[in-house]
């Protein structure tokens, strides 16, 4: 019973995560939110094995991320809300809206791992070391891919130039 | 405009428009696993049903292997949170995440060959081997064998008293529960501490075996073998040599493109074990992803030499379909201690675009970097010709 409860209080934590994270992935909240609830489906046929993992939520990253690649739908997807998003006249959309838009935009024009990265540490937190176990690269690896995404969106102008570039890592920051 | 990169991606990111569907996940996970359970009585019954009858017969390991009983590729799913590991050329196998590489060494001169299991251990050290699998630990090799050698060991008699013999077969429809050709001691011959599983078998018209050593009698870690074996995936060769090319080929040659590989988007990065391969992985994952004049300066031995080019290169694509582009290292040989070999791939899209090529990476004032040619020989398949030097 009490494993229900954690069960169900993962799902619920980690839902918004999945949905933030997949959606700056994607570049669609309805693809997002499919996505994220297949891996809830698949949090809670392995859950025995998910809460003993060093880090569940980069696990349930890692199933959402490959669910995302699986389902190969991330380009015809963007490539059609995009026009529909962008095309619209920034004048009829509120300011933080055109705002995410474009942070969206640059996003989608990354590459893959620089993207993947900048999102799993930033915005969903996971350590360098987590990130590197859902990317399955070397942590050194995810440290350049956030740089250079880092230099890119404030290339774009989207990032204060005065951001420090060098900051600590995510393990450190918590550490 | 913001300095906080983390108030940027939570403004941005999209926010769920209601609560997560949880009995739903509950719902098709308990259909999940009914339908797990379903396999795994199945399994179980087979297991039985062919003990039962190799009994009968005289014996485990006295069986024809050639009969294949069970399931369709029953394991051939590959369970969620496994790794994907590639052997060059054209071999995928999947593990559990804990699984690790173990360096043994080639089994067959040049042919591919991989190590995997849990726990790893040092194989420099054979008193190693006995105690780690002792603690349940579970070590599965699978070594292609040339057709020469197939032959040789086919149907040869052990050196061991009563030991049957192996035969090669085709590949079984399913590895769970379907007896190897060989059963004996593990870790040496006179070891009866540990078990060693021998399958011979052709796929793909390759010739292979395969051994998993464990605990006498672990049924569990043995079917946990079994059904890593089953996520064996092998293509097949176009030529009848399976030699990738190392140190044949001059780094400062003209990159080549390797016999075809599979088209497949799932090979795992390259992790090298030095930091000389991790250092070249990394520079052409950055001279692959980063289509900028940054990325020309950080990771080419001469970026002036290829920037025109480049720019060439680049312009004939749209950002948005530049973007699509990202690279994948397969491999990294180091030649000597200034240059590498570098077997990569480009994708495009996720697809793969430029399978398999060889690159080179030369040492430049104590950094490694893309060699020239190497960027030259990528730009040539566009039509673009790098100046003469």
């Amino acid at each position: 019973m009490e494993d229900d409860r954690a069960l169900v209080e993962f799902c619920r934590s980690e839902w918004p995560r999945l949905v933030g994270s997949l959606s700056l992935d994607v570049g669609s909240r309805e693809l997002a939110e499919d996505l994220a609830q297949e891996t809830l489906a698949r949090v809670c046929a392995h859950w025995r094995r998910v809460r003993r993992a060093d880090s569940p939520s980069a696990w349930a990253h890692r199933v959402a991320f490959n669910l995302a690649k699986s389902h190969g739908r991330r380009q015809t997807t963007w490539a059609r809300v995009r026009p529909l998003a962008l095309d619209r006249p920034l004048g009829s959309v509120d300011p933080d809206r055109a705002s995410a838009l474009a942070v969206r935009d640059a996003l989608a024009t990354l590459p893959k791992p620089q993207r993947q990265a900048l999102v799993l540490r930033y915005f969903a937190d996971l350590s360098v070391r987590d990130t590197a176990s859902v990317m399955r690269c070397p942590e050194n690896t995810v440290k350049t891919h956030t740089r250079r995404a880092l230099d890119a969106l404030r290339a774009s102008g989207l990032l204060d130039d005065a951001i420090d570039l060098d900051e600590p890592d995510h393990d450190e920051e918590v550490g | 405009m913001t300095t906080d990169v983390r108030t940027l991606l939570h403004d941005s990111a999209e926010a769920p428009r209601h609560e997560p569907d949880i009995a739903r996940a509950l719902r098709s996970a308990r259909t999940h696993r009914r339908r797990q359970r379903g396999v795994g009585g199945l399994v179980a019954v087979v297991v039985i049903a062919l003990v039962v009858g190799l009994v009968a017969r005289g014996g485990i390991g006295g069986g024809d292997p050639q009969v294949a009983v069970g399931l369709r590729q029953g394991g051939s799913e590959i369970p969620d949170g496994w790794q994907t590991l590639h052997v060059e050329p054209g071999i995928e196998i999947s593990a559990p995440p804990e699984w690790a590489t173990i360096p043994l060494g080639g089994v067959s001169s040049g042919l591919p060959s991989i190590s995997i299991g849990s726990p790893a251990f040092d194989a420099a050290d054979p008193a190693a081997c006995a105690p780690a699998i002792a603690s349940g630990g579970k070590w599965l090799t699978v070594a292609e064998l040339s057709p020469e050698t197939a032959a040789a060991v086919d149907g040869r008699a052990q050196d061991l008293p009563n030991a049957p013999v192996p035969r090669m077969v085709d590949r079984p429809t399913d590895f769970l529960g379907n007896p190897p050709p060989l059963v004996t001691s593990g870790c040496a011959s006179t070891d009866t501490s540990t078990e060693l599983r021998v399958w011979l078998f052709v796929d793909a018209g390759r010739y292979f075996t395969a051994q998993l050593m464990t605990r006498p009698a672990d049924t569990e870690s043995v079917m946990l073998g079994e059904q890593v074996l089953n996520t064996l995936r092998v293509e097949p060769l176009e030529t009848p040599t399976t030699t990738v090319p190392t140190t044949t080929v001059p780094v400062t040659t003209t990159p080549k493109i390797l016999p075809p590989g599979p088209t497949i988007t799932t090979v795992p990065p390259f992790v090298g074990t030095t930091d000389d391969e991790r250092m070249i992985a990394q520079m052409f994952i950055v001279w692959m992803d980063d289509q900028s004049d940054a990325g020309l300066d950080a990771s080419v031995a001469d970026p002036d030499a290829v920037r025109a080019p480049s720019h060439e290169g680049w312009g004939q694509h749209t950002p948005e379909d530049l973007a699509q582009y990202e690279g994948l290292v397969e491999s990294v040989t180091v030649v000597d201690s200034d240059h590498a070999q570098v077997v990569y791939t480009i994708l495009h899209a996720g697809q793969v675009a430029f399978p398999r090529r060889l690159g080179g990476a030369v040492r430049v004032n104590g950094e490694w970097k893309v060699t020239t040619e190497t960027v030259c020989g990528m730009l040539a398949i566009g039509g673009i010709t790098c100046p003469a030097a």
